[in-house]
């Protein structure tokens, strides 16, 4: 009951400052729409080689925005050696190919995407094998760099949002009186964490929507495993903003804490192949919740990860949710020890 | 509410802020707790509500040991900011902190709008905190305080940066408070103030110089003004 309690306080404040509710739902939108004009929709038509492909898809994927020639296999390997062709698309052992030559980013992406979702109007949730002809990563950079942001975005922002009201609490003394009230300290961290995370699930839900709906991204897996997996990064930032906020004294060094806390997960998040990393500095990725975040909705949006793909990541996220929650709680105790 | 206070000492990172204090406050009494600022009347009160722990010594709020759960309900606590959510009305703030006491939803309603009529806000209680004007401010934090019917009032100089005539006011709410039967604990460093009290504490340099009635701390200075008071008493320290 006072968990709810504070649940509606914190709901009901960020409704009256409408700079921070902006923040929140329409900044991840004007970003997007951003990248969308940067990485999205070219006037490019891909060339795209298929090699004894049913028939069904090669229909469905006329209909996208691409030229269609059908070779065999070889042919079509040396035209996109040659660069002829940006794309091959071939069956080996039951599964689909798609042998692209490098990872150009808007050329791969526009292909991914054609594919993507003419094999989702046939059948959806079938998986598909990414190759290059140079570089070797078996990861689809590309057209994940959409998600990989919607990951970041929404770790960032919340972050900030939560880290800097909890500060203000401290500031002006509110958090003091709160602590003075028969309230017990898990009420508290629990209180904050579900509040923002109304607004996580809120910014989530308008998010997708928006890409989905009005920038057409295709999602290969589930929309709503999508959405979990935002919301439950939300809720990390949620507590990480929390924590990190108890080392600030004022809402200027909690924006310090944005070189050491977010940029790192940026790097981390998938945009660079960790891979080729020397000294397996790749492996530092794992301490970012983004890390698991990101890796989890480019199995759901591009690979059609079913849930329990994702299983691991989610499991981590849950992780650093519950780390940082139990510590949330303990550094409360220098409000009161009890 | 007897509040008593026993050989209480605080450190802050080897910086003694209070030494070996001792007190009594009785049940029924304005108690005034006077002193400069960094005198250590802060932190006496944090200390007396259970925000910071002490070094050594007890503190007793009636018969239940500081800190504790329990005697959160107690008593009702005005710190020295507004500690107050400027993102919401007046209301919404008292329905807050009302609802962390666990006061049942149609009688907060009531009590809010009771404080609120106390502390003359009853036409701006549902004006956001960040358009209230400084007094008004600190009439909102007091009406928190009071909101959940606490017999023990702590207030941490409730009446700075209030002008003469609500200061006024102010001080005839606690004397009416007080005829109700509640026991107020008040910091302040203005010496008129003082001299409203029923007893009085001398703070100084961590330490109580003198406590007693405040007509018989005044009657040991030769011209009978609280400022005396610290003259003599710190020379003897």
């Amino acid at each position: 009951m006072k968990t709810f309690n504070i649940i509606k306080r914190i709901i009901k404040q960020i409704f009256n400052d409408k700079r921070s509710l902006a923040l929140i739902l329409l900044v991840p939108l004007f970003i997007f729409t951003l990248i969308y004009f940067l990485l999205g929709d070219s006037d490019y038509t891909a060339r795209i080689a298929e090699a004894d492909m049913p028939a069904p898809l090669v229909d469905e994927l006329k209909e996208q925005n691409v030229t269609v020639t059908s070779l065999t296999v070889d042919e079509g390997r040396e035209q996109v050696k040659s660069g002829q062709a940006d794309a091959l698309l071939y069956k080996e052992d039951g599964t689909t190919h798609l042998l692209l030559e490098t990872n150009d980013a808007t050329k791969a992406g526009i292909v991914q995407k054609a594919v993507t979702s003419a094999m989702k109007e046939l059948s959806p949730g079938s998986a598909m094998e990414t190759e290059f002809i140079y570089g070797n990563s078996d990861d689809t950079l590309f057209n994940s760099l959409g998600y990989v942001m919607l990951g970041i975005v929404s770790f960032f922002i919340i972050f900030i949002i939560a880290g800097i009201s909890f500060v203000r609490e401290r500031t002006n003394q509110t958090m003091e009186r709160l602590m003075m009230t028969p309230v017990r300290r898990w009420q508290v961290v629990l209180g904050y964490t579900l509040g923002f995370g109304f607004f996580a699930i809120l910014q989530s839900i308008v998010l997708l929507t928006y890409d989905i709906c009005v920038l057409g991204f295709a999602v290969a897996g589930s929309v709503i495993t999508a959405g979990l997996i935002t919301i439950l990064l939300a809720m990390s930032a949620v507590c990480i903003g929390a924590f990190f906020s108890i080392f600030s004294n004022n809402e200027f060094q909690m924006m310090q804490f944005i070189p050491i806390v977010v940029i790192p997960q940026i790097f981390f998040s998938g945009i660079i192949s960790l891979d080729t990393l020397p000294y397996h500095l790749g492996e530092a990725a794992k301490i970012f919740p983004v890390y698991y975040a990101c890796d989890a909705l480019k199995a759901v949006t591009i690979r059609g990860a079913g849930p329990e793909k994702i299983l691991p990541d989610i499991t981590a996220l849950l992780v650093f949710i519950l780390l940082f929650f139990v510590m949330n709680i303990l550094a409360l105790k220098k409000y009161r020890r009890i | 509410m007897q509040v008593c206070v026993s050989h209480v000492s605080k450190s802050f990172k080897k910086q003694q802020v209070l030494k070996d204090i001792s007190l009594t406050i009785e049940n029924n009494e304005i108690f005034g707790l006077i002193g400069p600022s960094g005198a250590g009347k802060t932190t006496l009160i944090r200390l007396i509500i259970g925000a910071v722990n002490a070094d050594e010594g007890e503190i007793k709020i009636g018969n239940i040991k500081i800190p504790s759960l329990r005697a959160l309900r107690d008593f009702g606590y005005m710190p020295q900011n507004d500690a107050l959510y400027y993102d919401l009305s007046g209301y919404d703030n008292l329905m807050f902190f009302g609802g962390m006491y666990g006061i049942a939803k149609p009688e907060l309603k009531k009590r809010a709008h009771e404080v609120l009529k106390l502390v003359d806000l009853e036409h701006d209680g549902g004006k956001k905190v960040s358009n209230y004007s400084g007094g008004m401010k600190k009439r909102l934090s007091l009406a928190v305080a009071l909101l959940a019917e606490p017999g023990l009032l702590i207030l941490d100089e409730p009446t700075v940066g209030i002008d003469p005539l609500l200061r006024r006011r102010i001080w005839e709410q606690f004397n009416r408070l007080k005829e109700q039967g509640k026991t107020i604990i008040v910091t302040t460093h203005v010496m008129d103030e003082a001299v409203m009290c029923d007893r009085l504490a001398l703070i100084y340099n961590g330490g109580v110089l003198a406590c007693d009635g405040v007509d018989a701390l005044l009657a040991r200075t030769p011209n009978h003004t609280i400022e005396e008071l610290f003259f003599n008493n710190g020379a003897q320290a």
